[in-house]
């Protein structure tokens, strides 16, 4: 059995939170050996595993190295929070294209006669369009605003997540530095709270 | 008065703190001060030695060799003074500069830095030498920062080779 649950049909992000926060103190831990040995003048045998990097490294090599390990980290686990964002969606667009309602409508267009449903483009016309003109023409007040906006801090993660899953082979525009773990954990959750609301409000099915 | 569960956290905190003490003292014993003098000895070995290495070329004038003062800190050793050295050829320059003698697998590093690259001298003991006998085992290795295993033995041509790479000439 694999760490991250998969009890709906899609991981959950808190687990992928959990394991990011596990690994980022085990670098941590590893990285503040490293300082430690250092500090009592790096006799006797180093800490291990030793980063082949840090041979000749000087406290201030050890920080940096670890800064980068932290930093694959912390990207890495952007991956698997986007992941686990657009698998949820695709959960929800299969049990919501059996449906009636204005929103099924629309997944069915964007589905366009397409034979398997993860081929239902994201952006484009796609799952994110459909979900934006049902809660443009049935949400209304502050929830409206509110989703669009969760909608709006979601879509840049689809480029940094084809950014990474592709070997990062061109510059990207989103900002990894801003795009944390705990920020995207937090608009990946905000996204499907707010959905989900407006799903409520609609009298529709509930978000998968 | 401690509980069971406190008493657990105390004596994995009294062990705890064995080991740290064990690390304080072993770091206390070493004579610092000697180990400072050694290693500024040891720049100044190898730059008598590069010197003598390259006389051919400053007695034609086709080399300049010059030190400046240059001031370390380390968090074992404290300040102190030593000298990078500037070898230049025309416009063009390689600067050894001293960064540290407490270092991760090794007891000490000069920085080369030339027009077209950089690259690292490592005073190490051999492969499977105790680092304690730095002393008498420890001889200085060639290696590039972006991958610095295996580290390689330096000798008076692999230096050569280096700083011709460095400051960009090449075998015709």
């Amino acid at each position: 059995m694999l760490f991250f649950p998969n009890r709906q049909g899609y991981l959950e992000p808190e687990a992928i939170f959990e394991w990011y926060q596990m690994c980022a103190a085990a670098i941590d831990s590893h990285r503040a050996a490293f300082l430690n040995w250092l500090s009592n003048g790096a006799t006797g045998v180093p800490p291990s595993p030793l980063p082949s990097a840090l041979i000749g490294g000087t406290r201030e090599d050890v920080v940096e190295h670890f800064d980068q390990v932290a930093k694959e980290l912390e990207l890495s686990s952007v991956l698997w929070l986007v992941t686990a964002c657009e698998g949820r969606l695709r959960v929800d667009l299969r049990t919501r294209l059996k449906d009636q309602d204005f929103l099924a409508t629309r997944l069915q267009i964007a589905r366009n006669g397409r034979a398997q449903e993860f081929l239902v483009p994201l952006e484009d016309e796609g799952i994110f369009d459909a979900w934006k003109a049902f809660i443009r023409g049935h949400v209304t007040g502050p929830l409206q605003d509110q989703a669009v906006n969760a909608m709006g801090s979601v879509k840049p993660l689809i480029d940094l997540r084809h950014w990474l899953a592709h070997g990062r082979y061109w510059q990207t525009k989103v900002s990894t530095t801003a795009q944390t773990p705990a920020a995207v954990r937090n608009a990946v959750t905000q996204f499907f709270r707010l959905l989900d609301q407006c799903a409520t409000k609609a009298g529709i099915r509930a978000v998968a | 008065m401690a509980t069971n569960n406190s008493a657990a956290i105390l004596d994995l905190i009294r062990a705890n703190a064995q080991k740290l003490r064990a690390e304080q003292e072993e770091a206390n014993s070493v004579d610092w001060s000697a180990r400072r003098s050694w290693w500024q000895q040891q720049i100044q070995q190898l730059y008598e030695h590069l010197d003598e290495v390259l006389r051919p070329l400053a007695e034609s004038g086709d080399l300049q060799i010059s030190q400046r003062p240059q001031t370390i800190h380390e968090e074992s050793l404290g300040q102190y003074e030593t000298e990078t050295l500037e070898l230049s050829i025309g416009r063009r320059s390689v600067v050894l500069k001293p960064i540290a003698s407490v270092i991760i697998g090794g007891v000490g590093r000069i920085d080369l830095q030339g027009p077209e690259g950089t690259a690292r001298l490592i005073l190490a003991t051999p492969d499977g030498q105790d680092d304690r006998e730095y002393r008498t085992n420890a001889k200085w290795h060639v290696t590039a920062p972006s991958r610095p295993l295996p580290l390689a033995e330096m000798d008076d041509k692999t230096f050569l080779e280096l700083f011709a790479q460095l400051i960009g000439i090449r075998s015709e």
